[in-house]
C-alpha cells in the first residue's frame, strides 16, 4: 500500500483552485474544485475558503492530524478554454471517487498551465472587430466603425505590451479610458464625418468588466457574499478608472480648442 | 423599427460576442454557442425597446433569456455556465451609459450626468436581476434532479455535504 503523501495534497489542490481563480473562474467553482480534488486524494473533511485574492485548503489526515495551506492570488485574467479543462478536471476526479496516484492530476493540471492561447495578431484582429461591430450595433456609420476598427486595434496592442509589466488594474482601465477618448476625439477635431460619441463607446466595450460583473453576481446568488462584494467593487473600480480616463480626451480637446 | 433592422442588430451582436468570446480564449465551438446567445439577447432588448416597452424591462427579458439557455447549455455540455454566459450578456452591459455620464460630469453638465447615469445604473440592476433569477432557478432545478441516484449508480464513499445537515 502506497502512503498518501500530505504535502503533495496540499500542493495540488491550492494548484487546482487558483488555476480556477486565475482564469476568471466563480468562488464557489474554485471551492468545489479544491474540495473534490482533495476528497478524491484521500483527503478527511477537507474544507477551503476562496476569495478573489486567496485560496486556502484544510484537512485531516488519517492520524487526526490538521493540515493546511494558503495561496495568494496576484494576477487574474480571463482565459474560458482553462476554464473548461479544470472544470472537465474536477468533473472526472469527483465521478471516479478515490485515487491515489497524485502525479496523473499534477501532469494534468501542468498541462493546462501550458494550454496555448490562440496567436497574438488573431486576438489584436478579433478585439479591432469586436470594436467594429459594436459601433455599428450601437447606431454608428460604417466610417464610425473603421475609426473604431483602428483604435481598437490600437488599444488592444497596447494593453497586450502593458500585461507583461506589473500595472495595477485600475491603472491599466484608467489608461484605457485615456487612450479611447483621446483618439476618439483626436479623429473627431479632423473634417472626418465621424460620430466621436459612437466610436467611444463602440471601442469601450472591449475593456468592460462584463466577467466581473457575471461573477459577481453568481457568487452573490451562491451565498458567497464576501467574494461576491469583492468582485462587484472590482467592476465598480474598472469602470471608474474606465471614466475617470476618458476625462482626458475631453481635456486635451478642451485645451487645443483653447489655443485655436 | 423594422425587420431588417431587428436582423442586422442580430447580426452586429452576434459577431460582437464571437469577437468577445475569442479575447477570453474560448473554444471554437463555444465561440459560436456564446455569440448566438449575445445575439438572442440583443434581439430581445432591441425588440422590447421598439414594442415601446420600458427600457429596464427589455435590460431584464435579455440578460434572462441569455443567462437562462447558457445554464441550460452548461448542463447539457458539461461546461461552467460562465463560458457562454459571458459573450451572451456582454452586448447588455451599460459601457457606454456609465463613459456619458463620467463625460458628462467632466463637462459640468450636470442634468445629463444625472440621466445617463440613471439610465447605466438601471440597466445594471436590471441586467443583474436577470441573470440572478435564471441562475438561482438553475440551481434549484439540478440540485433536485442531481440528489435522485440512478438506478444501479454506485453511491460515493465520501460525504456529500447539504447545507441542511449542518449542526446535526
Amino acid at each position: 500500500m502506497n502512503r498518501i503523501n500530505y504535502d503533495d495534497i496540499q500542493q495540488i489542490t491550492v494548484d487546482a483552485g487558483a488555476l480556477v481563480l486565475e482564469n476568471g473562474g466563480e468562488t464557489y467553482r474554485s471551492e468545489d474544485t479544491v474540495v473534490h480534488t482533495a476528497l478524491s486524494l484521500g483527503a478527511e473533511e477537507p474544507s477551503s475558503f476562496v476569495t478573489p485574492t486567496v485560496v486556502m485548503v484544510s484537512f485531516r489526515d488519517n492520524d487526526g492530524a490538521h493540515h493546511s495551506c494558503f495561496r495568494r492570488i496576484y494576477r487574474r485574467g480571463i482565459n474560458l478554454r482553462k476554464l473548461v479543462m479544470i472544470n472537465n478536471l474536477s468533473r472526472s476526479l469527483e465521478r471516479r471517487g478515490r485515487i491515489s496516484d497524485t502525479r496523473m492530476i499534477e501532469h494534468r493540471i501542468a498541462r493546462i498551465n501550458n494550454t496555448p492561447d490562440y496567436p497574438g495578431p488573431f486576438i489584436v484582429a478579433a478585439a479591432a472587430l469586436n470594436s467594429f461591430f459594436f459601433t455599428l450595433l450601437f447606431g454608428g456609420s460604417f466610417s464610425d466603425a473603421l475609426c473604431a476598427f483602428v483604435i481598437g486595434a490600437v488599444l488592444r496592442l497596447i494593453l497586450r505590451f502593458l500585461d507583461k509589466s506589473i500595472l495595477n488594474s485600475f491603472f491599466i482601465s484608467l489608461l484605457s479610458g485615456s487612450i479611447i477618448s483621446v483618439l476618439a476625439d483626436c479623429i473627431g477635431l479632423t473634417a472626418l464625418p465621424v460620430h466621436t460619441s459612437v466610436v467611444m463607446i463602440g471601442v469601450l466595450m472591449q475593456v468592460v468588466p462584463g466577467l466581473a460583473l457575471v461573477n459577481s453576481i453568481r457568487d452573490i446568488i451562491a451565498g458567497d457574499f464576501m467574494a461576491g462584494s469583492a468582485r462587484l467593487m472590482d467592476v465598480l473600480m474598472t469602470a471608474l478608472g474606465l471614466s475617470v480616463g476618458s476625462a482626458a480626451g475631453v481635456l486635451l480637446t478642451g485645451a487645443i480648442q483653447g489655443l485655436l | 423599427m423594422t425587420m431588417i433592422q431587428l436582423a442586422a442588430a442580430g447580426l452586429w451582436s452576434f459577431g460582437a460576442s464571437a469577437c468577445c468570446a475569442v479575447c477570453f480564449n474560448a473554444e471554437k465551438k463555444d465561440i459560436i454557442l456564446g455569440a448566438v446567445l449575445g445575439a438572442a439577447g440583443w434581439v430581445i432588448y432591441a425588440a422590447f425597446k421598439a414594442g415601446g416597452g420600458a427600457e429596464a424591462l427589455g435590460y431584464f427579458a435579455g440578460a434572462f433569456a441569455a443567462a437562462g439557455f447558457s445554464e441550460f447549455l452548461a448542463v447539457l455540455l458539461h461546461r461552467p455556465a460562465t463560458v457562454y454566459l459571458v459573450p451572451g450578456i456582454i452586448p447588455l452591459v451599460p459601457g457606454g451609459g456609465i463613459f456619458y455620464m463620467m463625460r458628462a460630469v467632466v463637462k459640468g453638465e450636470f442634468p445629463e450626468a444625472l440621466s445617463a447615469g440613471y439610465g447605466a445604473l438601471t440597466a445594471a440592476v436590471a441586467i443583474a436581476l436577470g441573470i440572478a433569477i435564471a441562475s438561482s432557478t438553475a440551481r434549484i432545478i439540478t440540485a433536485a434532479v442531481k440528489r435522485r441516484p440512478h438506478k444501479g449508480e454506485k453511491i460515493p464513499d465520501h460525504p456529500v455535504y447539504f447545507p441542511d445537515d449542518i449542526g446535526n
